[in-house]
């Protein structure tokens, strides 16, 4: 049930009906109903698994905040264990066992959907209860509720109990605001999928799955240029989608995108991208290695770690790992040249090596890769595989960005007065009639993480 | 926005916007001057820009012909034959290649809104009788490229549910309420390439009017093309290609279908269709059976009579049935179902003859 299908649409209207219609005591419980179906449509074997992980992470929070000193810590240590054996089985299994024994087993595991997404969720809540920076939640279907619902269940942004349960607990009905910037959101992100991100989606498959048809470095650079625009519209219209059907259930989930391509240095492109996911990885990896605080050698060194786990997070994959060494070598040689402060004319240079390093993030193979990085820098020209419409469309998208950098005319419009919001609206409507890709259906990049 | 029904209005007033701006751009006419002229809706438009002008220009009375590519008489040469045959009305086509009963409906909605403006309307069909086929007209595909600029939201959800499979039944209903949505692949084609299409449109926009109307057929025919009913088998022409060759067997050689009522049911709602929205209307309706091939396949038993059903109502004739036989000859033909410049020129003249017998005094 893709955010982008009319079978979407007609849940999402019966959800909100309901929602509305039930008293507000009963309307927690009919959204875990509602999140548990959602989950099962894409698989109902794996219900069981995220009632699995949620009973456990629940019972591990009530256990840790009973429990004091060594206790309190094992019990926190066989919670994380457990936590990352059932990912690591589901999603690293065949890759660790092909890399380190050099062997595949005959079994055939299916990576349950969103699976690192909750997974992570449910780490920070036990992490956090241990921290005392959280208190245990007590009402069960409560904690399911905060690991399934479905606006952010397959993939993300990455909650912090912390903020969950201050909408559900009260629950506050949305105002006028939350109306009107749930539906924007709604909209945008739907433009920003079926617009942009599919359009620019059918360029990059392309030429990621026939490289040896697109020689030369136009062809390198416009293919791999369609692919970090369409890993941004995609991921970030998922996000901007999640926010606000959530925003319309009462909820308030965090930025997850910060126009990250206007970024002036690979931290702050981090600073801007996957919001949820550099600071779920900041708090509870980089901090606990020791951050900065210990010398200069050793913030490297904990840099490569936090984005190398940040990479391999994505995905069993050497290129994963790859990419993620290749922010986190970044991240350092601009920390060794004190760029800590963002400059423009450093914008076109990171928005460079960010589109590099998607090269290793979509290539299917190591080799692939290695391919498409010799062709962006030598051989013959090649053609442009983005068409004009497709450069326009591109060229519109870095105005509206500029222009939102500049003056946040989404806060405007939603505050505003509501011609304003009508006419930008009606605008982004036209927008997805007219180039809306209906023709295929194009699964969300991050469905698959 | 503080107060919730102040959000709920702009939200609502959003949509109604985008509605607006849905309608300045495909439903004023603005667009349709700027279509891909080869494209199905644009050889709609021409047509309708065509049939417009001569309903200005002309003042006669006017028997307009519908159909598909099949019906590839001359207009002109039917006309300049009646002139001087003495016969009032003249002629004049509403027919697109590649449309069927349900298509001509909505055309003819836009080609004559009042219902009254021809003194006839010919509905050319390839039998009297309905033979289902394999083809399921129900379901044809094509018929939302035809009417991208046609449908309206009002057409929903009449025009949508008479698809049964739901993938077209769903293009149905965007074609309906996203006229944007349909016209996508041309709309990007445009601003892929605006200059090129503005000057191709008005090129054809000038050019059509007059070109279409004194457009003749090839000569080539099929001399040569037999069929061997009992073996199936096909002997050729020499010299002719794959695809003359495959339309043959589609066309010829195709098996029959199992006769389940089908096609009958299609053509009663949808000539049914058209019949309701003259009803009280002076414009009379007449049927004629097309030349069907260079080769006639044999006949098979057919369950139901849509066309001689409906001959039973006021203002609806039927053309003489075995009238055309005689030019279903592999010379007067140009392919396996195309008449060429020599079967469309007789197949004119006898239109123009059989229409004034039927019509009388017009």
């Amino acid at each position: 049930m893709l955010f982008n299908s009319l079978e979407f649409l007609r849940f999402f209207v019966a959800v909100l009906a309901g929602f509305y219609i039930l008293p507000v005591r009963v309307r927690p419980y009919w959204l875990l109903i509602a999140s548990y179906w959602f989950y099962g449509s894409w698989n109902p074997r794996f219900l069981a698994l995220l009632a699995g992980v949620t009973a456990m992470d629940y019972l591990a929070g009530l256990w840790i905040s009973k429990c004091e000193g060594r206790t309190r810590k094992a019990i926190l240590i066989v919670s994380l264990a457990a936590n990352l054996s059932v990912l690591l089985f589901f999603k690293y299994f065949h890759f660790l066992t092909e890399s380190l024994l050099q062997k595949r087993f005959a079994i055939e595991i299916v990576l349950p959907i969103g699976i690192s997404f909750h997974i992570f969720q449910s780490i920070s809540y036990v992490v956090d209860v241990y921290r005392r920076q959280q208190e245990p939640i007590r009402n069960p279907l409560a904690y399911a509720l905060f690991l399934s619902f479905f606006p952010q269940l397959v993939a993300g942004p990455i909650v912090r109990a912390k903020q969950f349960f201050a909408d559900l607990d009260p629950w506050r009905a949305p105002g006028g605001e939350d109306i009107a910037r749930g539906a924007f959101l709604m909209t945008l992100g739907l433009t920003k999928k079926m617009a942009f991100a599919d359009n620019f989606a059918k360029v990059s498959d392309s030429y990621f799955n026939s490289i040896g048809a697109h020689p030369g470095a136009l062809a390198a650079w416009s293919g791999t240029l369609a692919f970090g625009l369409q890993i941004f519209f995609d991921f970030s219209g998922y996000t901007d989608m999640a926010i606000g059907m959530a925003k319309l259930l009462g909820f308030h989930f965090p930025e997850n995108f910060r126009r990250p391509y206007l970024a002036g240095s690979i931290t702050e492109f981090w600073r801007r991208w996957h919001i949820s996911l550099s600071t779920w990885l900041r708090d509870y990896v980089y901090i606990p290695l020791g951050g900065n605080r210990e010398g200069t050698f050793k913030t490297y060194r904990n840099l490569l770690i936090t984005m190398l786990l940040g990479g391999l997070w994505h995905g069993a994959s050497w290129n994963f790992v790859i990419w993620g060494a290749w922010h986190g070598g970044l991240l350092a040689f601009e920390r060794s040249l004190g760029w800590n402060r963002p400059a423009w004319w450093r914008i076109p240079i990171t928005f460079s090596l960010v589109l590099s390093g998607w090269v290793f993030f979509r290539a299917a193979s190591f080799a692939d890769a290695s391919v498409i990085f010799v062709q962006l820098w030598r051989g013959p020209l090649g053609v442009c595989l983005l068409e004009g419409w497709q450069l326009a469309l591109a060229g519109l998208a870095v105005l509206i960005a500029l222009v939102e950098e500049r003056f946040k005319v989404e806060d405007r419009l939603v505050s505003g007065s509501w011609p304003a919001y009508a006419v930008a609206m009606a605008m982004m409507l036209f927008v997805l009639e007219v180039f809306a890709v209906v023709d295929v259906e194009i699964p969300f990049v991050y469905f698959q993480f | 926005m503080q107060s919730r029904w102040k959000a709920f209005a702009a939200v609502i007033a959003g949509l109604l916007g985008f509605a607006a701006l849905d309608t300045a751009v495909f439903r004023s006419g603005w667009y349709a001057r700027y279509l891909e002229p080869s494209s199905s809706a644009g050889t709609v438009e021409l047509t309708l820009l065509r049939e417009r002008q001569h309903q200005a220009e002309w003042k006669e009375p006017l028997v307009l012909t519908m159909g598909d590519s099949r019906m590839n008489y001359s207009p002109k040469l039917a006309n300049e034959y009646s002139a001087a045959k003495g016969y009032r009305f003249r002629l004049t086509h509403g027919g697109v290649a590649g449309t069927n009963p349900r298509t001509w409906h909505y055309l003819l909605r836009e080609i004559d809104p009042s219902a009254r403006r021809y003194a006839a309307i010919v509905l050319p069909v390839d039998d009297y009788d309905d033979e289902d086929t394999f083809v399921d007209f129900t379901d044809y595909p094509l018929d939302v490229r035809y009417l991208a600029m046609l449908l309206r939201w009002t057409d929903a959800p009449e025009y949508p549910l008479s698809y049964t499979t739901p993938k077209w039944a769903i293009e149905a209903w965007r074609a309906c309420l996203f006229r944007g949505l349909n016209l996508q692949p041309d709309v990007l084609a445009f601003v892929a390439d605006p200059k090129k299409r503005v000057t191709d449109a008005k090129a054809n926009r000038d050019w059509w009017p007059n070109g279409s109307y004194d457009f003749l057929e090839e000569e080539r025919n099929v001399v040569g093309l037999g069929v061997n009913w009992e073996t199936h088998s096909v002997s050729y022409p020499p010299g002719v290609d794959e695809g003359f060759k495959k339309t043959v067997e589609t066309v010829l050689l195709r098996p029959p279908a199992p006769q389940t009522g089908r096609y009958g049911a299609y053509r009663r709602k949808w000539f049914g269709k058209i019949f309701e929205r003259y009803a009280g209307s002076p414009t009379k309706f007449i049927f004629v059976r097309l030349p069907r091939g260079p080769i006639v396949r044999p006949i098979i038993q057919k369950v139901s009579h849509s066309i001689r059903e409906f001959a039973a109502r006021p203002g609806v004739l039927l053309a003489e049935e075995t009238r055309t036989n005689e030019l279903e000859r592999p010379e007067l033909f140009k392919d396996a179902l195309h008449m060429n410049r020599a079967g469309s020129t007789r197949y004119s003249t006898m239109l123009a003859d059989d229409l004034a017998r039927m019509l009388g005094a017009l």
